[in-house]
């Protein structure tokens, strides 16, 4: 009966199947064996296979590292192998299977993403980048306040740009490594689109922020946008560097920028139980849409505040008079 | 400043001040002789002994003025043994080298009061007489300032000082730290005044008799409460309570003049107790325009180490872009930088006060629509007591800003939420006939 093995190579993990059909079969590193393995951890002649009719045996023929059979390691001795047991031979992996050995459902084929072309598209990469330094460069134009505006500008933007790089480097790296591609443009285009998604989250959290002045609605929102543009950030780029399944990679994305957000509103949440001296109102300010919100009369706003002191013996003003 | 130091500084400012005194100080006649020999074994050394080293902390004045024993000081002079009994106690020490421990009887935290009672009443007591003087009446202040050894100072009474709510003697005379408490004299050897502080040079501040009468009559009255300060909080929450109500009855009681400021008709110098100053924020090659005006009271009530109430200040800023030198964004992230600033330096540390809550919303003032700011603060020993920041912001107007701001300290919570809306009843648009504002040009159509 035919017994299929399957050999995974010590050095480059690549899988090879051998289908055996005449038995015994002996395996080593020897040129004289059926099956040969270049792996300096296995013997000359390391084990051998035979078949009754009925069961396969496997027998270790004293080489200095024991054959390992489902992780046990068996020395000199025969032992019985059944479809799927895992045998240890030196550094290299083997499997074997019967041929009616079931087999997992086919999983369907992964698509590549179709933004995939358009971001690695040389003159996307770079309209992204240029558009990412740009707004971070615009940012601080509005936000620093520096008598030497030059100079501010200029760390921006080469800020702006180093931080790009480094973010592609790692990941091409990582790519590298677990996919045999880098796609360094790639992720020169998603770090740029991350750096985009982040100033809009940025620019409409403070407008959220400044409309319903800095509520719980706004936090949650904050806290949303920010994760929602990490979690996404991390999907796309694990999607360019690894051959993770979409499952995967939204779980780590979704982990990670969980993760991230709920230690943010921890410390938060722990800084703002300190002493502080000082009233820490909301202060946020936006020169545009201020008409969006419901303005309040002087009276419903006093009346709103009487709720801050937490006893009930206080007066209603106006309705006591001295 | 309080004439009232820590032991090490005084020993720090010992000489500077000493060599100053001599030159400031007007020549000192026989009746000053006169009235140290015949007085001034009435006068003690208070001291606040720290139990842990049993060595004096901070030092003051005061004065026995019955023949049991009575000592009257002020009541910052005391505030950190009342405060806290399980560190601090007090000490009196005589000239002649007498000491003995102190028991706090009553105080009066308004006018900076105490009234202490001495384990061995002393031979020589001072008689109190009554604050009603001429204008350049001669006075003489007693004490121990900088702990240099016991004084005496000649100065004049200047009438009653307008920088307060309550009333303060304005003495022309050199009182330094150390001398809180002492007693101030006229010919007749009575008392008419007690050391409080100093603006200094030649400007102090004496509280008149009247209120240490009063609370000495107070202690007659419910017989003596040996154990005053196991249980004070009450009473000087009551203090605070009756203090608060009168100044919002004095702010409330007349009309408030009102001034222009940026596009607004806003309250201007309210009481005669607050000062008001206007203040150009920019220089000439900002790209902006930023006016300040500020108001505040000059007195603050002391209530420990590091806690003070009683402060109202209020401070408009109008914040202008130049022409074209700034866009709206820019002009915006400036703004909320100005806004963000807390408008004084807030007293009071986390064993005094709970944090700031707020409530924030848009309110519509004046024809404009403001992002608007009422936060208060709870007193964790006197809790009917509130301190209350209100802020204002003007949105919606492009390149102009206005920030209106009102700290008040020490209120209730009905006079914390009357003052703000008083004052934002009081900020009106400006009549556009008596604007003095140039109006924005027509821009002409071209055809």
């Amino acid at each position: 009966m035919k017994l299929i093995l399957e050999i995974t190579h010590h050095a480059d993990e690549q899988t090879a199947h051998r289908v055996v059909e005449t038995f015994p079969v002996t395996l080593g590193r020897g040129y004289h064996n059926d099956i040969i393995i270049s792996d300096p951890h296995v013997g000359a002649s390391h084990l051998r296979i035979d078949y009754d009719g009925k069961d396969w045996t496997l027998t270790d023929l004293g080489s200095v590292n024991p054959t390992k059979v489902n992780a046990k390691p068996y020395r000199n001795v025969t032992t019985r192998l059944s479809s799927g047991d895992v045998l240890r031979v030196g550094g290299t992996e083997l499997r074997v299977f019967a041929a009616e050995h079931p087999v997992a459902p086919p999983a369907p084929l992964q698509r590549e993403s179709a933004a995939l072309p358009w971001l690695t598209r040389t003159r996307n990469v770079w309209a992204l980048f240029v558009l990412a330094v740009a707004a971070v460069t615009g940012w601080s134009y509005v936000g620093i306040w520096t008598d030497n505006m030059g100079l501010a500008l200029t760390a921006a933007a080469s800020g702006a740009m180093i931080t790009i790089v480094i973010w592609a480097a790692l990941w091409s790296v990582g790519g590298r490594l677990a996919r045999r591609r880098s796609y360094f443009m790639g992720h020169v285009a998603l770090g740029s689109l991350g750096l985009i998604f982040g100033a809009l989250a940025w620019l409409t959290s403070c407008y959220i922020g400044f409309l319903s002045s800095e509520n719980g609605f706004s936090v949650a929102t904050d806290y949303a946008l920010n994760g929602a543009v990490m979690a996404w950030l991390l999907y796309a780029s694990l999607s360019l560097a690894t051959r993770l399944t979409r499952r995967k990679r939204l779980q780590a994305a979704l982990f990670f920028a969980g993760g991230l957000m709920l230690g943010i509103f921890t410390v938060g949440m722990i800084s703002s139980e300190k002493f502080s001296a000082d009233a820490l109102y909301p202060y946020r300010l936006e020169p545009f849409l201020s008409g969006l919100a419901p303005a309040q009369t002087p009276d419903e706003f006093m009346a709103r505040s009487a709720k801050l002191f937490k006893s009930d013996e206080f007066e209603q003003p106006g309705k006591t008079k001295e | 400043m309080r004439i009232f130091v820590l032991a090490f500084f005084s020993l720090l400012l010992l000489a500077p001040l000493s060599a100053r005194a001599a030159h400031v100080l007007p020549p000192v006649t026989d009746e000053a002789q006169r009235i140290y020999q015949a007085s001034g074994d009435a006068v003690y050394q208070v001291q606040d002994i720290d139990m842990a080293s049993g060595k004096k902390s901070s030092i003051g004045s005061g004065f026995q003025f019955t023949a049991d024993g009575l000592i009257a000081t002020n009541y910052h002079v005391v505030a950190t043994a009342l405060r806290h009994p399980d560190s601090n106690r007090l000490e009196y020490l005589h000239n002649e080298g007498n000491k003995g421990n102190l028991r706090i009887l009553a105080v009066d935290v308004v006018h900076d009061l105490a009234i202490v009672q001495m384990d061995k009443p002393g031979q020589m007591f001072l008689n109190l007489g009554q604050s009603n003087l001429a204008k350049g009446t001669r006075l003489f202040s007693l004490g121990n300032p900088h702990d240099i050894g016991f004084t005496i100072i000649e100065g004049t009474y200047n009438g009653l000082s307008n920088e307060s709510f309550s009333d303060r003697i304005h003495f022309s005379g050199a009182l330094n730290p150390g001398m809180s408490g002492g007693p101030v004299l006229s010919h007749d050897g009575r008392v008419v005044g007690i050391n409080v502080s100093t603006a200094g040079n030649q400007i102090s501040f004496l509280v008149p008799v009247e209120p240490l009468r009063a609370l000495a009559e107070g202690l007659g009255k419910h017989g003596r409460d040996k154990n005053f300060a196991a249980h004070s909080e009450g009473e000087i929450s009551r203090q605070l309570l009756e203090s608060q109500q009168h100044n919002v009855d004095t702010l409330l009681s007349h009309k408030w003049e009102s001034v222009p400021f940026g596009p607004l008709m806003v309250p201007g110098r309210i009481h005669e107790a607050l000062k008001c100053w206007g203040v150009p924020m920019h220089q000439e090659k900002d790209p902006f325009r930023y006016n300040r005006s500020i108001c505040a009271t000059q007195d603050r009530l002391f209530l420990d180490e590091g806690f003070e109430t009683g402060a109202y200040t209020y401070r408009y800023d109008y914040l202008t872009a130049k022409d074209n030198k700034m866009d709206v964004l820019r002009f915006y992230n400036f703004y909320e930088q100005q806004y963000s600033t807390p408008v004084d330096e807030s007293s009071g540390r986390e064993d005094d006060v709970t944090n700031y809550d707020c409530e924030t919303k848009f309110v519509a003032v004046a024809e404009r629509k403001w992002k608007t700011s009422f936060c208060i603060r709870q007193y964790k020993d006197y809790p009917e007591i509130y301190d209350m920041e209100f802020v204002m912001a003007m949105v919606g107007q492009g390149r102009e800003g206005m920030i209106v701001s009102l700290d008040a300290q020490g209120l209730s919570k009905k006079n914390a939420l009357v003052l703000a809306k008083k004052f934002m009843s009081e900020i009106k648009a400006r009549d556009p006939a008596q604007s003095n504002k140039p109006q924005p040009p027509v821009k002409a159509k071209k055809s």
